[in-house]
């Protein structure tokens, strides 16, 4: 009536739990410590795929951005620092255009509006300081932007020449020096990124043989038993094998799920503000086949880690 | 079956502990292993085991020189070998059945048959109550009789054991001699090293002497002869 049984099956009573390794690998405090040290390394490697995957995508987005467009800027003060009139800066800039729209190679040719240019300053100026309802306040150039059929030097050389003749001070931008360093430098990020993975991955490596060459250390009596018994390397390998997988895999579950809640807080905190300077970022399915993948693959390289160093172990063992 | 010769061991630098040692054991042959504490009983025992190998001589098993095996083969060998080691050395995280299982895992057998073999044999040994025990709850005969179980589980070609009696009573003694003489009898080559002179007597059967490290064979008839003459003079 009032009796209560035990519903698991105790060790203090002397009754074993379920065989599951015929080494103790799943008991020692070690175990909990490898599976934080995996889950940090999933977190980090994570981190590092997600960066260079965006930072490829911002690369891709100013580059495809910024083909066949090109911008003249024509400046609305003079030589000593005085303000053009503005009845002079537009005939200027419609003689620009007149001219432009002679040209094959140019497909489209429009001045931008105050608003668009305040809207590309507005990340580094407020708003107010750049213009108010009678236009710009600040000095900041005219911008005729270009799209272009046609790109090379020639062209640039004509272009160039053209506005040589109607406004020696106007400037013609091809983006690509700005653009060039910064491919430049999201290309140098991409690689400290790719980097880090394989510094992490290495890291991986070392730390999960070093565990289990200490675990076949402290269980050294075991091991050698099976050997006696017949045990073939692999047999006993794969014993190290299963436990490498399983602590992987509860690394790689915690720090997927942590890298996850860590990105989506990050988002939240960056909503709405990124969007003026960078490019949005929309994850595809192969961002997040990447992100998916990154914890399969610490999980593989544990365990053949884990085999790599309990062969080369066994090896010397009789 | 088991052929050495020359045989001689030493640990690193130390001095010979096993000298020469030259003998045969014939397939399904049975013998007794004596001789006094240190003469190095434990040392050939762990030879014939091949839980070492030998500085110096020849040493062929079941008609394969041990010293041209790879480690394929080595572990072949030793699953055609079961041991009973004088201190059990027993899995302590595995039950009586798991111990006695392990054998029949590591080659392979499918877990039905195991379940039966090994619930049978523990029953056998008189342990069939105590299959989910741990060894450190039962006591040192019934773990001794746990190491003897697991010894002889997949029937071994050769079956070694290291005082295999030492810590039971008489009755249970005797019964796991008429197993190790059953066994025998299909064709398992024992050999049993053992101090017991009762044993020995009432279980006739020859004896590997080594004294000082050096080896002597005694049949039966020449062990009795022995004995009267020294109860003689």
């Amino acid at each position: 009536m009032g009796l209560k049984f035990p519903r698991k099956k105790d060790r203090s009573l002397g009754v074993s739990e379920k065989h599951t390794y015929d080494i103790p690998l799943d008991k020692g405090s070690g175990r909990i410590f490898l599976t934080a040290l995996i889950g940090l390394m999933v977190f980090l490697m994570l981190l590092s795929v997600s960066a260079a995957y965006i930072l490829n995508d911002f690369a891709k987005q100013w580059q495809t951005g910024l083909e066949g467009k090109w911008t003249i800027e024509l400046p609305v003060i003079d030589e000593n620092g005085e303000m053009l009139l503005e009845k002079d800066i537009n005939q200027t800039v419609e003689k620009i255009l007149s001219a432009l729209k002679e040209f094959h190679s140019v497909e489209h040719v429009s001045r931008l509006s105050d608003k668009e240019i305040s809207d590309l300053l507005s990340p580094w100026f407020e708003t107010d300081n750049i213009s108010n309802e009678n236009g710009i306040i600040l000095p900041v150039p005219v911008l005729i932007s270009l799209d272009m059929r046609q790109t090379g030097a020639r062209t640039a050389h004509d272009i160039r020449m053209e506005l040589e003749n109607i406004a020696p001070n106007a400037r013609l931008d091809r983006h690509e020096s700005w653009l060039e360093e910064l491919l430049r430098l999201t290309g140098s990020l991409r690689l400290v990124a790719v980097l880090v993975t394989l510094v992490i991955s290495a890291a991986g490596i070392l730390a999960v043989a070093g565990a289990m060459q200490s675990r076949m250390a402290e269980h050294k009596d075991s091991v050698e038993l099976l050997h006696l018994m017949g045990a073939e390397d692999t047999y006993i390998c794969r014993q190290f094998q299963r436990h490498a997988f399983i602590i992987s895999s509860q690394g790689a579950v915690i720090g997927l799920i942590i890298c996850a809640l860590f990105i989506y807080g990050l988002g939240l905190f960056l909503e709405g503000r990124e969007e003026t300077i960078l490019p949005s970022f929309a994850p595809n399915l192969t961002f997040w086949a990447a992100f998916i993948a990154v914890p399969f693959v610490i999980v593989g390289l544990s365990v053949l880690s884990a085999k790599w160093a309990v062969l080369q172990r066994l090896q010397k063992m009789l | 079956m088991i052929k050495f010769e020359n045989v001689g061991l030493r640990y690193g630098v130390g001095p010979e502990v096993l000298s020469d040692i030259h003998f045969t054991l014939e397939s399904g042959s049975f013998h007794f292993l004596s001789g006094p504490s240190g003469a190095g009983k434990t040392s050939l025992m762990r030879l014939l085991y091949l839980g070492i190998r030998p500085t110096r001589g020849q040493m062929a098993m079941f008609g394969q020189n041990i010293s041209e095996m790879n480690r394929y083969e080595m572990a072949k060998i030793r699953q055609k070998i079961g041991v009973v080691f004088q201190d059990f050395r027993l899995l302590p995280h595995l039950s009586a059945f798991d111990n006695v299982a392990l054998p029949l895992r590591i080659q392979g057998k499918k877990e039905k048959d195991i379940c039966k073999n090994v619930e049978e044999l523990l029953k056998w040994v008189g342990l069939g109550d105590h299959m989910r025990r741990l060894p450190h709850t039962l006591s040192g005969g019934q773990q001794q009789r746990i190491a003897i179980a697991r010894a002889v589980v997949t029937k071994p070609r050769l079956l070694l054991a290291d005082e295999p009696t030492g810590n039971l009573d008489d009755e249970i003694g005797y019964k796991l001699m008429i197993l190790f003489e059953q066994l025998n009898k299909t064709g398992t080559t024992i050999v049993i090293a053992t101090h017991n002179e009762q044993m020995m007597d009432k279980f006739r059967h020859a004896k590997l002497v080594l004294n000082h490290g050096e080896l002597s064979v005694e049949t039966p008839r020449i062990g009795k002869i022995k004995k009267i003459l020294n109860e003689v003079f």
